[in-house]
């Protein structure tokens, strides 16, 4: 029964000690955000701006997403399992943010914080901000796997991840009809929808084109790029499987003031988008052809 | 628009074609045989004889093909080599396996005729002598140095006669394929079968029994 005891007070204390590590958090978010320091450190009001929360709830998801890929191993010693838990923490959650304000400030170029969300309670703004952070934490959640605690490696990984990534959501103009910018300053949700979709699915073959195993770093990143660039040839063979066997009729031109035609056509290319990436993310990763030399 | 997607899209594909080719790992390490000559190059120096002991090929629609050499040196012992070939290569060779389908000699001088594994070293008075057995006939035995040239060679009991070794100097200069006088050797050569079995172990057809099967499966996985 004692055992029992101390492995439950042990378990305790680690969740105390991962709710230290988010408090950590929120003074880290501090320093790489200076404007939304004040949104971080006041007190948080959840039904007075919708947009706000789901742009603050998206960052702790995301860390929470990367912290649950980290590992205590007890048997190794309580001190040093959690000391090891605190760097692993620390740099996971520096890699995102900095992997945040990177990305947004490629895909939200145009922009600003305060005018979108505190302002003007963009939606589609908050929509959009939420599915990156969610993106960005699940693909630093791989490349955390993939490193195997090797600190190297996860830089290398991280900055391969990050070109990747920034480069596919440059894309979007290539596999949609509609407009970012234009929409966006409308917070149009059709487009988020739709942005959402294809970032997600974006970020399902990124994240299968990472995952292999790997003896060398650079035939490592070889193969993640050979399998990017054999996803962006298969998606399209499932987008016109899909379009062609449930006899999908999309729209040549949408009528700029229907609301409800721009949702339409942005659910249907970011489901789309997400089912197909899904599918290649099975041709890409999951087909064995065993060794790769010829052994008889 | 449409044509340019298309167009597009054709370079991607050459893209990851050229890209696979370059810098995939399965291209590095296996040498590429596809005639004669290419094979003379991947052999190294000395006298030596090299024997096709399995072909295998690879992928479900475009095949790739593969031989493996036992490259029997006179002064360097063996090694095991695997070479891609091409189609037209590799179905030339077909029945070949067990037979020595290289030879060079001490003075560098080169044969391609299939025949027996060691007919370069029969005869060759630097690696054996003729002795007479006990039916008059003159059979062929290595000196002590060489002894264990036959085991390499996979001959196990097979001693070669002087008639065998006229046979192959008929057929090396009329460059025609000699299994031996009871096709010892080749796809169809007992001694072939059982020195290089590999290859005829996969050419075994295994009867599918799918009650079984599918009462395997259920019990493996369920």
């Amino acid at each position: 029964m004692n055992e029992i005891f101390d492995k439950l007070l042990i378990r305790i204390l680690f969740t105390a000690f991962i709710c230290t590590a988010l408090f950590l958090y929120k003074y880290a978010h501090t320093i790489f955000y200076p404007s939304k320091k004040k949104q971080v450190l006041k007190k948080i009001y959840p039904s007075e701006n919708h947009v706000d929360t789901l742009h603050i709830f998206s960052r702790i998801i995301g860390v929470s997403l990367i912290f649950s890929t980290l590992e205590f191993n007890e048997y190794i010693g309580v001190f040093i399992s959690s000391f090891h838990f605190f760097i692993w923490g620390i740099i996971g959650f520096i890699l995102y943010l900095l992997a945040i304000w990177v990305m947004e400030s490629i895909v939200f170029y145009n922009f600003e914080y305060k005018d979108e969300v505190l302002k003007k309670k963009n939606m589609a703004y908050g929509t959009v901000s939420f599915t990156i952070s969610i993106c960005l934490a699940y693909l630093i959640r791989t490349i955390f796997k993939e490193s195997e605690t090797s600190l190297i490696i996860l830089l290398i990984l991280w900055l391969f991840a990050l070109v990747l990534f920034g480069f596919s959501t440059k894309l979007y103009k290539y596999v949609s009809c509609l407009t970012f910018n234009s929409l966006m300053i409308q917070g149009n949700m059709g487009l988020a929808i739709s942005y959402s979709g294809f970032i997600l699915g974006s970020t399902v073959l990124i994240t299968s084109a990472f995952s292999h195993e790997h003896h060398d770093i650079t035939s490592y990143c070889i193969q993640v790029i050979l399998k990017t660039l054999l996803g962006i040839l298969i998606i399209p063979i499932f987008k016109f499987g899909i379009t062609y066997i449930f006899k999908i009729q999309e729209n040549s031109h949408v009528d700029p003031n229907n609301e409800n035609l721009y949702l339409g056509q942005g659910i249907y290319e970011g489901s789309v988008f997400l089912a197909c990436a899904f599918l290649t993310s099975i041709i890409i990763g999951q087909i064995h052809f065993g060794t790769i030399y010829p052994f008889f | 628009m449409n044509m340019n997607k298309i167009i597009i899209y054709i370079i991607l594909v050459l893209l990851y074609l050229g890209l696979s080719k370059s810098l995939s790992p399965s291209e590095y390490g296996v040498n590429y045989v596809f005639n004669q000559q290419t094979l003379e190059k991947v052999i190294g120096p000395g006298p030596v004889s090299v024997i096709l002991i399995d072909i295998h090929s690879t992928g479900f629609i475009i095949k790739t093909y593969y031989h493996k050499y036992k490259v029997v040196y006179a002064f360097q012992g063996y090694e095991e080599i695997i070479a891609r070939t091409s189609s037209s290569y590799s179905s030339n060779h077909a029945k070949n396996i067990g037979l020595s389908v290289f030879r060079r000699y001490e003075d560098g001088k080169t044969n391609h005729t299939p025949l027996p594994p060691g007919s370069i070293f029969i005869g060759d008075r630097n690696f054996g002598s003729w002795y007479k057995s006990i039916n008059d006939e003159k059979l062929w035995k290595f000196y002590r140095a060489y002894r264990h040239l036959p085991s390499y060679l996979g001959w196990e009991k097979f001693k070669p006669s002087y008639r065998f070794y006229q046979e192959i100097q008929v057929r090396m200069n009329k460059n025609q394929t000699f299994f031996g006088f009871n096709d010892e050797f080749g796809i169809e050569g007992e001694i072939t079968r059982s020195f290089f079995p590999n290859y005829f172990k996969r050419q075994t057809v295994k009867n599918i029994n799918f009650k079984k099967f599918f009462n395997d499966y259920l019990k493996k996985n369920f």
